[in-house]
Parts: C-alpha cells; structure tokens; sequence
C-alpha cells in the first residue's frame, strides 16, 4: 500500500492504519529500536509504541515521508527507554558505543535547556551535514541516526570496517571545530 | 552538551539526509562497490609493477627487460629480502614528510580497529600477533587514491614471506594520519618502493659481500679457487642459498607453478640458466625421483647413487637433488648450458652446495628480550659438577662465539647448526625437555629457556 493510502487510513480513524504500518514498516523501526536497545523485548514494544505515537499524531500531522515519521518515533522512544532502564553510564552495547564516540563533538557537560539554543545547535549541525559528501553524510547518518554499526556500515558501502571507522572520527572532529567555532560547543 | 543531548538532537535531522544514508543502508546506492574488472587489471598492473621495483630497485636489471628477459605468464613475482641492499633508504622523492616519519616510526597514526595510536613497528607487533607469526613485515609501500577521495594515501605491503599479509592504508586525518588494514584484492597500481630491509623481517641475513671458495674446471681438472663475489642470499622460511653474482650478473627469483605446484625459480638473463627449488611435501625419495624422470624425460635423466638425477638435452645440463627438511624434501633443480660449464654452471652448482634447509631464530634472538639460560656441567658419570645460571641476556650473546654471532641456523631431529661468518660451522646436539632445550657439549650441558611475556619461545627449534 502507498504511503498516502497509509496516511489516509489513519485520517479516517481506520485501525488498519496500524496494520498496515506494521506490515510495511515493522522491520524497519524495529531495526532502529535494535540498534539502540539490544534487546528484542524492549525493542518490540518501543516499536508498538511507535504505532501508538503515530496514532496520536496523525491526524492532525501529515508526513511527508512515512518512513522517516516512524523512524523518528522510534529512535526518540527507544533512546527515552534506554535512558529509563540504565543510568547513563559508558561501556557496553552498540549504543553506549556510539554515543562514547559522540563525545569527541561535546563537552560532556549538560546543555542548557533552551529550546532555541537547541534549535541554532541542530541547525549548525544540519549546515555542517550539508557541506559534507554525500558519502560522509550517509556514513555518519547511519551510524549516529540508525546507530548501524561500522561493520554494517561498511557490509553495505563497500568500504573496509577500519576506513568506515576513520572516515566517522574524522567527521566528528571536524563537527567538534564546526561546532566551536559556531560558539556552539 | 553531553553524547545523549547531541544524539537526541541528532533524530531532528533532515528527511533528506536519512532517506540519503537509508539508500546506502537498503544497498540502493553502493559507495564503493569493488569492481572484479578492475581488480583484475589492478593485479596485473601491481605484478607489473613488482616486477618493475623488482628489476629496477637498483636499476641492475634493466637491460634484461631491453634484451631477451621474458615474463612469463601468470607469475606472481615476490621481492626477496636480499635484493634491497643496494637500495637507498625510502627512494621516493616525492614521499612527503608526514608519510615519511611515519615509515621511519617517528610519528604514530591512529590504527582505528583499535582505536589506538601506533608507530609502524608497532603495528607490525599488531600484524605478527594476528597471523601469530614474528615473520611477517612490511616490505613495499606506494602512494595511491585507494579510497578514490581524491587523495593520495600511503600504502604498506605486508608478507609473511610468500604469503601476503594486506596492506595497511594511512591517510591524513584531520588531527593526525590514521590507519586501516585492507586485504591485498584492492592491490593499486603505483608505483612500490622498498623499505629499508630492516623492515622486512626479523631474520639473520647473510653478508652481501663475501669470499667464497670455487671449484673451477680449469686446464683439464677441478681446482679450488678463492673469489670475491658479490652476493645476496635468497632466504625463506624454509630454506636459503646464496647467489653468486659475478661480473655484475643478476638473479631475480619469481614464484610461479612447477608441474602444478608453487616453486621458486631463479633466472639470469642468460636462457637456459635457472634454479629452481620445489616443495615436494611429503613425497618419499623413490617418488621423488620418479617425479623428476617423469617431468624432465626429454634430458633422459639418470639417478645417481646418492639420489640425485642428472641428464641432457640439447646442450643444456640438468640437475636435481633431493633436500630433506622436516617432513618431505625440496627438489632442487638447475639447469645451465653445457657451453657454460666452467662459469654459470659453476655458480649452480653453488647455488646446490649452499643449499640449506633452515630454521630461524625467534625474534628474542636478535633484539633485547630477557632470556634465561643455565650451564649444568656434568663430570664422566653425569655427576653435576657446577651450575651457571645466565639472567637478562640477549639470546644473540648465548648463541655466539663471543662477539661473532650465527648468522644461520640449522636443526634436525637432534643437532642444532650454527653457522658463522667465519665458515665456522658448530654441530651441537640437544635434546628437548618439557621447559628447556639442552644443548650437549661434551659433559657440559647448556638449557636454554626462551621467555618473552611469560611464554616459552623456543618452538622454533622443532616441529
């Protein structure tokens, strides 16, 4: 079913909406709630809350992009209950990985709560993204957006797990110059 | 900010750039996607291109590829660690600085499958943990876009001998150049430069200049003669010979098939000259033999009485003698124009007689680890009679006379051969005890324990 068909469903409040969801984009979400919690259980259910937040968003939201809409949910309600059911601590899992390696782009300090700093700070990010190849921005979008490992990474580009692994230092250190010289770090 | 505010920011990211990175990860849009046809152009290219550093790392060679050398189709050719000495350190010009101090380990890289900083040697220690062999090392390195960004990165050739150990790339980061192994199918074709032959491996190496006695048909008789010789010793895991190289001549060893099986084979630019040494596995001498009659009918070969096959054919003289080593023989085969005789034939006949079957030290033996040895000596009726125990020496100063060290190894099932520069050989027998090796001599018993981080080295000695 098309997308548009999709999101139709959901506007007319037909519970198929869901189904259809599901039947399309399970894998997909669930591939993201994967990454992040390494645990089948806790991914199942943040996928089926996915469905649920999607329910509750659409109407009155729109997307343009279901797959992204979804995604979305899931990577935010994943990380939220990742965070729930561990106190932030290093080491271990694929996402504690990823977000140790985050660490060469902040201070490690915790930011302030303004919503518009928030947003000058993802919009410096989207710039520094924007003057990336498109490779590089692919690479660091799976790694730091679907927490695909390098190895996955490197599985699908072709590149050798050690060039992904270099290739996404170096975007991060430069993100981490982009970003103080932004005053943003 | 901390790692999970800039991760929860990161979910905000553009559609565009997910739908992007969720081509890549679909296999919709393929980075890199190793092309077969260039990689077979690439390999022909880089053999090529060996060959080329090959012959031409002193320029010795040239004239072979102006007169009649013949590249035979399919070689794999390998550089021998012997063929560098005439070489300049680091050759290329245009190696910038950074790449340079990085092949001179004076600066680290970050090697990112371990996320740590590494000097070359270094990551030879790496390398050499992984194919758990001392043996291996880097041996070439060239300049080449091999991940087609747009810049050149440095690429170092690792062996294990004849067989290949990757590459290590290093490309310039932002900070500092980092590293990565890549396996040798991605082989560029540039230009490979040879490093320094304290690179290439742990092994005692012979001198390149010595004097070497020669048995010359002269005036109707065999004389021994004394001549200087330019010399390089071809050196492998298994075995070594010297290559006398009168008046300037070259060998250049390839690796290719013989009667379906790798060999290594030693050519000159004269046709008709070659050497060549073949692993025959496990083979018994009879078989052996029947192989060498079968392969070579048209010289109408003949066995003698020690095993060995001669023959001829068309003025050109066949050899072969059979080598034992630990599990089957080495067939060694030379062949050399009858007319050549009383010169080229001579230096075959050399390349038979130095012929040896070897066994090197572990790399404790040449640099500073911390061995063990004790003297136990022993009157008529083993009585001990004293006891010496050596603590924080050099393997190197065990196995010497004085300050001469062995420059080869040899063993059998119960002799360990030293040999020397001098022409000095020493035969020593031993015997292998659950923690030591003993060497025996006369009532005199010398174990030695290798340790090198808690482990004992010495498996070298025996199979």
């Amino acid at each position: 079913m098309e997308d548009s068909q999709i999101i139709d469903l959901y506007f007319a409040r037909s519970e198929d909406a869901i189904s259809e969801t599901a039947g399309k984009y399970g894998d997909y979400c669930q591939c993201i709630a994967m990454n992040i919690l390494d645990n089948r259980e806790d991914a199942e259910e943040s996928v089926s809350d996915t469905w649920l937040s999607a329910w509750n968003h659409i109407p009155p939201d729109r997307p343009n992009v279901l797959s992204v809409f979804l995604g979305r949910i899931t990577r935010n309600l994943s990380i939220d209950r990742w965070r729930r059911k561990q106190a932030f601590r290093r080491g271990g899992g694929s996402f504690s990985m990823a977000l140790e390696e985050l660490g060469d782009c902040v201070s490690g300090e915790l930011g302030p709560e303004d919503a518009a700093i928030r947003r000058e700070t993802l919009d410096a990010i989207q710039r520094f993204l924007r003057g990336l190849s498109p490779v590089e921005r692919s690479v660091f979008v799976c790694r730091y957006w679907y927490l695909d490992t390098s190895r996955e990474i490197a599985e699908k580009s072709g590149f050798s797990q050690g060039k992904v692994r270099t290739m996404l230092r170096r975007i991060r250190l430069r993100l981490d110059g982009f970003l103080k010289q932004e005053g943003l770090a | 900010m901390t790692e999970l505010e800039l991760m929860e920011l990161l979910g905000d990211l553009d559609t565009q750039y997910i739908l992007e990175a969720q081509a890549l990860r679909t296999g919709q849009l393929a980075l890199r996607k190793k092309d077969r046809q260039r990689k077979i152009a690439v390999r022909s290219g880089a053999v090529a291109a060996l060959l080329a550093v090959t012959l031409g790392a002193g320029a010795i060679l040239k004239p072979y590829l102006e007169k009649s050398w013949v590249r035979p189709a399919e070689v794999e050719v390998e550089q021998l660690p012997g063929e560098t000495e005439d070489n300049g350190f680091f050759q290329s010009e245009s190696l910038p600085e950074d790449f340079l101090a990085i092949l001179e380990n004076r600066e680290t890289f970050l090697f990112t499958e371990t996320d740590t900083d590494m000097t070359l040697s270094d990551y030879t220690e790496y390398l050499r943990e992984e194919f758990k062999n001392r043996d291996c090392g880097p041996v070439s390195y060239g300049l080449a876009d091999i991940d087609g960004d747009g810049t050149e990165e440095l690429i170092v050739r690792y062996h294990l001998l004849w067989e290949d150990c990757g590459l290590l790339i290093l490309d310039r980061g932002e900070d500092k150049i980092t590293g990565w192994a890549e396996k040798s199918d991605i082989l560029p074709d540039t230009q490979w430069e040879l490093l320094p032959e304290g690179y290439q491996s742990v092994l005692v190496r012979r001198p390149s200049d010595i004097t070497l006695p020669v048995t010359k048909w002269e005036n109707g008789a065999w004389t021994e003669q004394t001549e200087d010789f330019l010399i390089a010793c071809a050196q492998t895991d298994e075995w070594s010979t010297y290559r006398p190289m009168p008046n300037n001549d070259e060998w250049v060893m390839l690796v290719r098939s013989m009667s379906d099986r790798e060999a290594s084979i030693f050519y000159t630019k004269e046709p008709g000259i070659k050497f060549a040494v073949r692993d025959m596995w496990e083979r018994s001498l009879d078989q052996c033999v029947q192989w060498a009659e079968r392969t070579y009918g048209e010289y109408n070969p003949s066995e003698g009485k020690d095993g060995s096959i001669s023959g001829e054919w068309q003025g050109v003289i066949l050899s072969i003698r059979f080598v034992q080593y630990r599990s089957g023989f080495f067939a060694l085969v030379g062949t050399y124009p009858e007319r050549e005789t009383d010169s080229l034939g001579v230096y075959i006949k050399m390349m038979f007689d130095y012929f040896r079957v070897e066994m090197y030290p572990p790399t404790t033996l040449l640099g500073t680890w911390e061995l063990y040895g004790d003297v136990t000596k022993k009157n008529e009726t083993l009585e001990v009679t004293g006891y010496t125990f050596y603590a924080n020496m050099t393997g190197q100063a065990i196995l010497s006379t004085g300050e001469v060290r062995p420059f080869a190894y040899a063993v059998s099932n119960d002799t360990l051969e030293l040999r020397f520069f001098s022409g000095e050989i020493q035969r020593l027998p031993y015997r292998r005890e659950e923690d030591r090796l003993v060497l025996t001599q006369g009532y005199q018993e010398v174990s030695y324990y290798w340790q090198t981080r808690g482990k004992l080295v010495y498996d070298w000695m025996v199979e």
